[in-house]
């Protein structure tokens, strides 16, 4: 008894075939698409495969040219069965099959597959070219053609693009894969089809992507994973398609690997040039404290009080700079210093350095944590070296304690800083702008450099009140 | 009311009653789960999804000479091309109709 395959993914055709053919003395087996039919011949080798050309997964075409390579089935004849014969030139005999018998009503078609057989059987013809048989009993069906014209043109673009296109049976199995993905795994399409991606790929992905092609099964995730190994690097895209013809999951594999690298180079030379910007940081501060170390010396030598005062106010000045490059060497961003931090540690030096008369001077500082850039926390820095060590010299001098108080507010595009004290206050008299002390000529010219303003009052005290454009 | 007969029918395409009726059994059965897909695919939409479903819908009722269903999923099939998919749902509508027709000369049986 002859033994037959009908590979088609409509029921009530295989349901035909299988009644129809047992009837004529054949025996039957069927399936419902391409891995089916490939799990099956396996162990089972037909004399005749009838294939059906539109069907799920791996397409009757592709499905054609595996089993004419598969020597196993040399002498078995496949004929094409197919209900857009009419409506596609096929030239059968170049993808492997012996005939093609176009779908039509079942009685017709009966007597096209037996007048098939029966030539196939009786006088060994074989791979001969002939018109498809039955067309007769078709009409062609301009919609279905257009149909197929557009499939093709998606083919077509799907085998130029450069990214790797690979779809899957649910159990992981490749149904499609284009030219690029060949490519890469360096072999040809009939021996990819229906393999198990996981034997094709490094077995260190497997367990990821597995997880992954389960969570898109299961609508857990959309986004894309990357599969690495030491050079090599994709980014994988998985789509999971839902059809009553049978499930499939589409891959889009990008090869990232080139731009992974370049990441890496423009990474590294950016921590390179961290590095040194931190060691100029790191110079400059420690050249700035050999300086104040060497006005340290200077005030000790020094007998006159004016000299020593004017050193010491030096000192702080230079202090306060040295601080902006010692909080930019050692924190992790190297444009930006936290003025609450700086402002509070630069008010808290100068108190430790400059009181030791036994008064408690207590800073009272409420600077939010705001990035200031370099440009601006020098000037900043000064100023309030400059504010303080005023504050400190001259508010308490009849006082045992005392306190500094720091605001800062944001008032739409300006900040507003407030340096306030509760010492004895200015002198009525006193003007910043042309005021004749160092310290504050310093002040006035900064907030303006800064494109600020300042005034002064006496509220309990000298109240500072400065205005800048914001600061972040 | 029916506009079918199952006689008539097996006979068009020259089959005896006893092979024609599991094949229409199984038609119907299959056409009904293939518009509940194309109503499904028709609120994404997806044409591929669609496409599908009328190719195997117009392939089966071709098969069984039952060329007003085969009409209509032509039809469905224009529809589907031009996206007129709210058009495709009336069609689907006429084919389930026909269905039911076909079940009723199925149940006499």
């Amino acid at each position: 008894m002859q033994k037959v395959l009908v590979v088609d993914n409509n029921p009530v055709v295989l349901k035909y075939m299988d009644s129809f053919l047992s009837k004529n003395g054949y025996s039957v087996k069927t399936a419902e698409n391409g891995l089916v039919a490939l799990d099956l011949i396996q162990d089972y080798t037909p004399d005749v495969i009838f294939v059906d050309l539109i069907m799920p997964y791996i397409k009757g075409e592709l499905l054609v040219s595996i089993l004419r390579e598969n020597k196993a089935l040399s002498n078995s004849s496949i004929i094409i069965l197919s209900g857009i014969a009419a409506e596609i030139e096929l030239d059968y005999i170049a993808i492997g099959a012996d005939a093609c018998i176009a779908k039509g009503p079942f009685n017709s078609m009966g007597k096209h597959i037996s007048f098939t057989l029966d030539k196939i059987r009786h006088n060994g013809e074989k791979r001969q070219y002939k018109p498809v048989v039955g067309l007769e009993d078709v009409f062609k069906r301009t919609m279905t053609e257009e149909l197929i014209i557009a499939k093709q043109h998606w083919e077509i673009i799907l085998e130029s693009i450069s990214d790797y296109i690979i779809e899957l049976s649910t159990d992981f199995r490749i149904v499609y894969i284009n030219n690029a993905a060949l490519g890469y795994l360096g072999n040809n399409k009939k021996n990819v089809i229906a393999s198990n991606i996981l034997t094709l790929i490094h077995t260190e992905w497997h367990e990821k992507l597995i997880l992954y092609l389960e969570q898109i099964k299961n609508n857990i995730t959309t986004k894309p994973i990357e599969l690495s190994k030491e050079k090599e690097c994709y980014l994988i895209t998985a789509k999971y398609l839902r059809s009553a013809n049978g499930d499939s999951i589409v891959l889009i594999i990008k090869d990232i690997s080139l731009q992974k690298q370049k990441e890496e180079s423009l990474n590294n030379t950016i921590n390179e040039r961290e590095m040194m910007i931190k060691e100029v940081y790191h110079r400059v501060k420690n050249n700035l404290a050999m300086v104040s170390s060497i006005i340290n010396l200077q005030i000790g030598e020094s007998e006159n009080e004016e000299v020593t005062d004017s050193l010491n106010d030096l000192r702080s000045r230079i202090d306060s700079i040295s601080m902006v490059h010692a909080k930019l060497f050692r924190g992790k961003d190297l444009n930006n210093i936290n003025l609450g931090e700086y402002i509070t540690d630069l008010v808290g030096n100068l108190i430790d350095s400059l009181v030791h008369d036994g008064r408690t001077i207590v800073p009272d500082i409420s600077v939010p944590v705001v990035d200031i850039d370099f440009d601006k926390a020098v000037p900043l820095g000064i100023i309030f070296t400059e504010l303080t060590t005023n504050a400190l010299k001259y508010a308490f001098k009849d006082q045992q304690t005392g306190m500094i108080t720091i605001t800062y507010s944001e008032r739409g595009e300006e900040v507003e800083i407030v340096f306030a004290d509760n010492g004895t206050g200015f002198p009525a008299d006193l003007s910043i702008n042309e005021a004749e002390s160092l310290g504050f000529s310093l002040v006035y010219s900064l907030v303006l450099q800064l494109n600020g303003s300042i005034s002064i009052e006496n509220n309990n005290g000298a109240v500072f009140k400065i205005i800048l454009p914001s600061l972040t | 009311m029916a506009d079918y007969s199952l006689e008539k029918l097996a006979f068009e395409i020259e089959f005896d009653i006893e092979d024609y009726t599991p094949l229409l059994e199984l038609f119907v059965e299959t056409t009904y789960v293939n518009l509940t897909e194309i109503s499904s695919a028709i609120k994404i939409p997806d044409s591929e999804v669609i496409s599908s479903n009328i190719h195997n819908i117009k392939g089966a009722s071709l098969n069984l000479g039952l060329d007003k269903i085969t009409g209509i999923v032509e039809q469905m099939s224009k529809l589907n091309k031009t996206g007129f998919f709210t058009d495709i749902e009336a069609m689907m509508e006429e084919c389930k109709a026909e269905l039911k027709k076909l079940r009723n000369i199925l149940g006499k049986k």
